[in-house]
C-alpha cells in the first residue's frame, strides 16, 4: 500500500517522470488519475528535472583518448597486472602474513622456553640481618620521634 | 587478436584479453567507455583538467589491474564507474572547493542558434554553480541516476551502497539543488 506521503517522497526525490520510479510507487500514483494536488506536485518537481537536464556534460576530446592509448602502446606489455601480479588476492596475502606472524611468535616463545629451561636458576643470596637493621627498615628515627610527641 | 574485428565481443571478453595483454581490446574498452567516464567525472569534479586526469587514472588503472575485475559481481560498466567515481571522490577531497564552469563553454555550440545557444549556457553556467555547492557524494548519484539515466539498483550496485542510501542521497541532492536555484528561477525560464 503506498500513501500520499510515499508519493510526496517519490516526487521529491525521482522528479516528475514516472518513469523512474519505483515500479509500485509509479503504480500507485497512476492510480490517482486527475488528482489535482499530484499534478500540481508533478509540475513543481517537473521545473527541477528540466534544470537537471541543463547540467553541462563533457565531450570526449579524440585527441586525449589518443594520448591515453599512445600511453599504454608505451608501457612493457608483458608485465600487465605485475604490481598486483599475480593473482594474489588479499586473502591469500592475509594468510600469508598470517602464518608469518605465527611462525615469528612461535620462534620467540621457543627461545624464551629454552631461556628458561637451559638458565640455571638464580639462587638468592642469604641476608643476615641484625635486630637493630631490621628495626631500622621498619621505623625511621624522624618517625619514631613524631610518633612520640603524638602519643605521649 | 590485432587486426580481427573485436567490435561484437562483451566487455567481459574484451577484459580477458586485455589481462593478456592485448592492446586492440583495451582500445575498444575505452572507446566504448571513456565517453561515461568523462561525463561523470565532469559533473563530479566541474573542471575538464580534474575530470580527464581522473579518466585517464582511471583506464591506466584498467590496463595495470585489470585482475581486479570480477565478471562475476557485476558488469564492466558498473565496475569502471566505481573506479571514475572513486577517483574523482579522492580527487574532490584533495581540492578546494572551486565555483569551476568550463565545462559550460562547451554548450555553446548545442542550440540550433546562437541566441538558443547563449541561453542553454546561461542555464547550464547556473545549474553548474548549484551543483557545485552539493557534496560530492551526492552529485555523483545524481551524475549517475539524472545525468546517465542508471536506475536505482545499478546506482547502488556501481557505488557498492544499498538502495535506501542512494535514494537519501538522491532525495538530498535533489533538495539541495532546489534550495539553491529556487531564488534563481525566474531568471533561468527553463
Amino acid at each position: 500500500m503506498t500513501d500520499r506521503t510515499r508519493i510526496d517522497e517519490c516526487l521529491a526525490t525521482f522528479g516528475a517522470d514516472l518513469t523512474r520510479w519505483p515500479a509500485e510507487e509509479a503504480a500507485a500514483a497512476r492510480a490517482l488519475g486527475d488528482d489535482t494536488a499530484l499534478a500540481v506536485r508533478r509540475a513543481d518537481e517537473a521545473w527541477l528535472d528540466a534544470a537537471l537536464s541543463d547540467w553541462p556534460v563533457m565531450k570526449a576530446d579524440p585527441t586525449r583518448i589518443e594520448a591515453l592509448l599512445a600511453r599504454v602502446e608505451a608501457l612493457p606489455a608483458v608485465p600487465v597486472n605485475a604490481p598486483a601480479a599475480s593473482s594474489t588476492s588479499w586473502a591469500t596475502t592475509f594468510r600469508q602474513r598470517y602464518w608469518l606472524t605465527g611462525g615469528a611468535m612461535l620462534a620467540v616463545a621457543a627461545s624464551i622456553a629454552a631461556v628458561l629451561l637451559i638458565a640455571p636458576p638464580r639462587q638468592a643470596t642469604p641476608v643476615t640481618l641484625t635486630d637493630e637493621a631490621a628495626l631500622s627498615m621498619v621505623f625511621s628515627t624522624e618517625q619514631s620521634e613524631g610518633w612520640s610527641e603524638g602519643w605521649m | 587478436m590485432p587486426g580481427m574485428d573485436e567490435s561484437w565481443l562483451s566487455d567481459a571478453t574484451l577484459v580477458e584479453q586485455v589481462k593478456a595483454g592485448d592492446q586492440a581490446a583495451y582500445r575498444l574498452l575505452v572507446e566504448r567507455h571513456y565517453p561515461m567516464a568523462l561525463r561523470i567525472a565532469g559533473r563530479v569534479l566541474g573542471t575538464r583538467e580534474e575530470a580527464e586526469d581522473a579518466v585517464q587514472e582511471t583506464f591506466l588503472k584498467l590496463w595495470r589491474a585489470s585482475d581486479r575485475y570480477d565478471a562475476s559481481r557485476g558488469t564492466f560498466k558498473a565496475w569502471i564507474g566505481r573506479v571514475v567515481v572513486n577517483h574523482c571522490l579522492d580527487r574532490r577531497r584533495a581540492l578546494k572547493p572551486v565555483a569551476a564552469l568550463d565545462v559550460v563553454g562547451e554548450m555553446a555550440d548545442d542550440g540550433p542558434t546562437p541566441e538558443d545557444a547563449a541561453m542553454a549556457a546561461s542555464r547550464g553556467a547556473t545549474v553548474a554553480a548549484a551543483m557545485d555547492q552539493l557534496p560530492p557524494r551526492q552529485r555523483a548519484v545524481l551524475a549517475l541516476f539524472y545525468g546517465e539515466g542508471h536506475s536505482m539498483l545499478e546506482v547502488a550496485e556501481m557505488l557498492e551502497l544499498n538502495v535506501k542510501a542512494v535514494e537519501s542521497l538522491l532525495s538530498r541532492g535533489r533538495a539541495g539543488l532546489r534550495q539553491a536555484l529556487e531564488p534563481l528561477r525566474g531568471e533561468m525560464s527553463v
